[in-house]
């Protein structure tokens, strides 16, 4: 049974498609359903998450409403050569540090983030070790 | 055997007996107490005669030794088998170590107790430069000698040896209390041996 604001997201936001249990977007759009969303009850930025797909990267979100109880699910997938996704960091500062950090670890580019550098390595640590094709130096 | 009746003193000698005694403190409390004397002249003349000989390589080590102050800087989860053993079931105390000092210019001893990432190293490196000499360093567990299983990491130090110098390693992990005393024993006895010459160094 899909959720009521899955479809009403769908109705806002053409570029959402309803997949079971998360809803899949295009990138681009991720502000505009986060907003909507934010709108709507879902206030509460729960993590962000990524996964190696050798191809694609896949972007998980999960979005809150802490009043009722429930949850959201957005999935965004964006190609290994160009993996770049707009932050959210204006909408939740809470974003900020869980960007980071999938920045740090999968390499994905945040566009509009205004502090985007490591957060768990150090600075001039080559690569991203999360990656499926990092080869570890010990 | 028969009782002589004679040495059993009448009512009237035992009432005598303790009058002369109470009459004794009564003449000597008017009196001022005699000093007291621990040692009589002749105890003390026989004390000097007898010199206590060690070596001043003994009596600093014993120094030492007797009072390992530990820095409180631990890294992973090795540190809870240490405050374990600092507790009163197996008591540091005994040897001088319960005395754990925030500072490390105050410290003797750092325990490397877990993981090390290498974003943590310098920070280790820099307290274990800023404990004034005399100082050991004891590693304790898996991770603080090898790595342990995150040797092949990327994040993880592979031994606190490649930082800091290591007198003591203890294995385990995380290595009970009983081990973790045993390796302490061992640095006391590390430190034992040790030399204020040169050329014993």
């Amino acid at each position: 049974m899909t959720k009521k604001i899955y479809e009403e997201l769908q109705e806002n936001c053409e570029c959402a498609r309803i997949c079971g249990d998360y809803a899949e977007i295009v990138p681009d759009s991720l502000p505009d359903c986060a907003l909507f969303l934010k709108d709507n009850g879902y206030d509460y930025l729960d993590m962000i998450t990524a996964s190696d797909h050798i191809d694609e990267f896949i972007l998980t979100y999960t979005f809150k409403n802490l009043k009722d109880k429930d949850d959201v699910m957005l999935r965004a997938s964006v190609s290994r050569e160009n993996p770049e996704i707009p932050s959210l960091s204006n909408i939740w500062i809470g974003a900020d540090f869980q960007e980071r950090e999938l920045y740090d670890l999968m390499g994905i580019i945040f566009t509009g983030h205004n502090n985007l550098k490591r957060i768990v390595l150090w600075d001039g640590f080559e690569g991203h070790p999360q990656r499926k094709d990092y080869k570890n130096v010990a | 055997m028969e009782i002589n009746p004679q040495m059993i003193p009448s009512l009237d000698d035992a009432d005598a007996y303790e009058g002369n005694i109470v009459e004794d403190l009564r003449r000597s409390s008017l009196e001022p107490l005699p000093e007291k004397v621990i040692l009589s002249e002749e105890e003390l003349k026989e004390l000097n005669r007898n010199i206590i000989v060690t070596t001043l390589d003994d009596a600093i080590n014993w120094a030492h030794k007797a009072s390992l102050w530990p820095v409180t800087c631990f890294t992973a989860c090795c540190t809870f088998e240490f405050i374990a053993t600092s507790m009163a079931r197996f008591d540091i105390a005994r040897f001088g170590m319960e005395v754990l000092r925030p500072s490390p210019r105050q410290a003797d001893l750092l325990m490397a107790a877990g993981t090390l990432s290498w974003k943590m190293a310098p920070q280790i490196k820099r307290i274990y430069e800023q404990m004034a000499e005399p100082k050991w360093v004891v590693a304790m567990g898996a991770c603080a000698i090898s790595g342990g299983i995150f040797q092949d990491s990327y994040a993880v130090v592979p031994g606190y040896n490649h930082i800091i110098p290591v007198d003591v390693y203890i294995p385990g992990c995380p290595p009970r209390p009983e081990t973790l005393l045993y390796g302490l024993e061992q640095l006391r006895n590390k430190i034992g041996h040790e030399s204020i010459r040169l050329e014993n160094k």
